[in-house]
């Protein structure tokens, strides 16, 4: 893994713009095409198969929470339990994941599992496929996420509930609008009716018992890029357990994997697989070098990284309530200053393609930049 | 892992081009709005979302009955209830804001 200098295309923003990537600069640029990250065939393999088995390790995990009902370590509330379980057994429509990865150029460490509401999507199925074409179209990139994701809504539309289905996000993000509208995109691309409704605009119809949109059309199947840890905390959970029938993409039992009490419990369960860092319940922990997480926290709030008791650097943020987890510190190397992350996507079952994020700081945070990739044969 | 075939996208390019546009120079402040013939005007305080998401602030209101979709009006959640509603016995049967109440930023992770 090598990250090169480079001179970003002329006129960049109306190049990405074009694609409908709007939220490339905020305060600070996001899109980053100054650099990109050459990766070696032998370690996008890697990659790719270390995906896979942990995808295969957290299937085997979640069935262990369940089967050991250990929800209490999850802080996930007693109401949810049935919800969970009923997914897990009806086999919900599931799409999407993303493992985010430390890599010192030999090991390949797991830092989390972004399984509800992984983001980036766009970024690295479409902006960064049409970077690689404009500037070195004979180069390779790990990315099928484009192809992927229509081949699997292909795959679910049987499974579906016949009519629409809907997707869902907040209004206030456009980042966050992109992502669903691409996901539709890709829906739509495989034969499947679709309609966009807004978290809040969701109406409940206390007649028919069920879900409609704005135009109390009964909502049946709904992929939602909205985290159930907010969803069973807000007034419509429980007419939500009014009516279980309804697909929620990404299912109920994403609730345990896209927390991060899963990775003491995948330690747990494969102490020897060279992707799992060790990791234990803060309370549990033995660990004098460590970085302390929140079981729910999102774009690297209220992390501490913690060497021989002292704090090094630290994060702040809403989280933090619910419990800690504790993860042994995994040093990458700093590439000209920069700490590169790798997002893998899963779709569907199998490893889809990459992301690279990079920050400054130890800690991937909500200001850590998208820098493209390609494969060097 | 190179793509086999041209990455084509139907919907995302055209959908979000508007979300680019720049903000509008009308001072939102001074906003009365309803969405709907049979209720009252109500003054809007400001924008309750972001400009670049303003065109989807009124979504048509209808219902389907007899295989047809009967417009009946629209409707904004940026509007007060009273200016929503009105004397419509169809929105009146439903509740929203159920979700998504309690975070209004990206979930983004």
């Amino acid at each position: 893994m090598q990250r090169h200098t480079i001179t970003p295309r002329n006129n960049w923003q109306a190049a990405v713009e074009k694609l409908g990537f709007g939220f490339h600069t905020t305060d600070v640029p996001y899109w980053d095409e100054k650099a990109y990250y050459e990766f070696s065939l032998s370690e996008i393999t890697k990659i790719e198969s270390a995906t896979a088995e942990l995808w295969g390790m957290c299937l085997e995990a979640v069935q262990y929470v369940i089967d050991h009902k250990l929800y209490h370590q999850f802080a996930i509330p007693e109401k949810a339990i049935a919800l969970i379980e009923k997914s897990w057994n009806d086999d919900v429509p599931a799409i999407y994941g993303r493992f985010d990865f430390g890599f010192d150029g030999n090991n390949l460490k797991l830092f989390e599992f972004n399984a509800d509401t992984p983001t980036s999507l766009f970024e690295a199925g479409i902006v960064q496929w049409f970077w690689l074409q404009d500037f070195a179209s004979h180069k390779d990139q790990f990315n099928a996420v484009h192809e992927r994701l229509i081949d699997y809504w292909k795959y679910l539309k049987p499974y579906l509930h016949a009519g629409i289905l809907h997707f869902t996000c907040v209004k206030q993000s456009l980042e966050d609008l992109t992502t669903v509208e691409y996901m539709r995109d890709c829906a739509i691309q495989a034969g499947i009716s679709t309609k966009l409704i807004f978290i809040d605009d969701i109406g409940w119809n206390q007649e028919e018992c069920e879900f409609i949109d704005l135009e109390d059309q009964e909502i049946k199947n709904i992929f939602k890029l909205y985290p159930w840890e907010w969803m069973v905390n807000e007034p419509f959970f429980d007419q939500l357990l009014l009516n279980p029938q309804v697909y929620w993409i990404e299912p109920a039992w994403k609730m345990i994997l896209s927390n991060k009490a899963i990775l003491p419990i995948l330690w747990k369960l494969y102490p020897n697989c060279p992707y799992i860092l060790e990791c234990y319940f803060e309370e549990e922990n033995s660990l004098k070098d460590y970085v302390k997480k929140p079981i729910y926290s999102r774009e690297g709030a209220n992390i501490s990284i913690v060497k021989n008791g002292q704090i090094l650097e630290e994060t702040r943020g809403i989280y933090g309530m619910e419990g800690h987890i504790c993860q042994q510190i995994f040093n990458i190397p700093k590439f000209e200053n920069k700490i590169p992350v790798i997002g893998s996507w899963i779709i569907g079952q199998q490893p889809s393609g990459i992301g690279v994020r990079e920050d400054d700081s130890l800690i991937t945070g909500n200001t850590s930049c998208f820098i493209p990739h390609l494969i060097n044969n | 892992m190179k793509k086999s075939k041209v990455v084509t996208l139907v919907l995302i390019t055209a959908a979000l081009a508007s979300c680019s546009k720049p903000e509008p120079s009308w001072d939102s402040n001074e906003v009365y709005m309803r969405s709907d013939t049979t209720a009252n005007y109500t003054h809007t305080q400001g924008m309750h979302i972001s400009p670049f998401l303003w065109y989807y602030a009124f979504r048509p209101y209808g219902m389907y009955y007899g295989g047809r979709y009967h417009h009946s009006g629209y409707y904004s959640s940026s509007l007060s209830e009273r200016s929503n509603i009105g004397r419509s016995a169809m929105k009146g049967a439903a509740i929203r804001g159920g979700f998504g109440g309690s975070h209004s930023f990206s979930v983004s992770s």
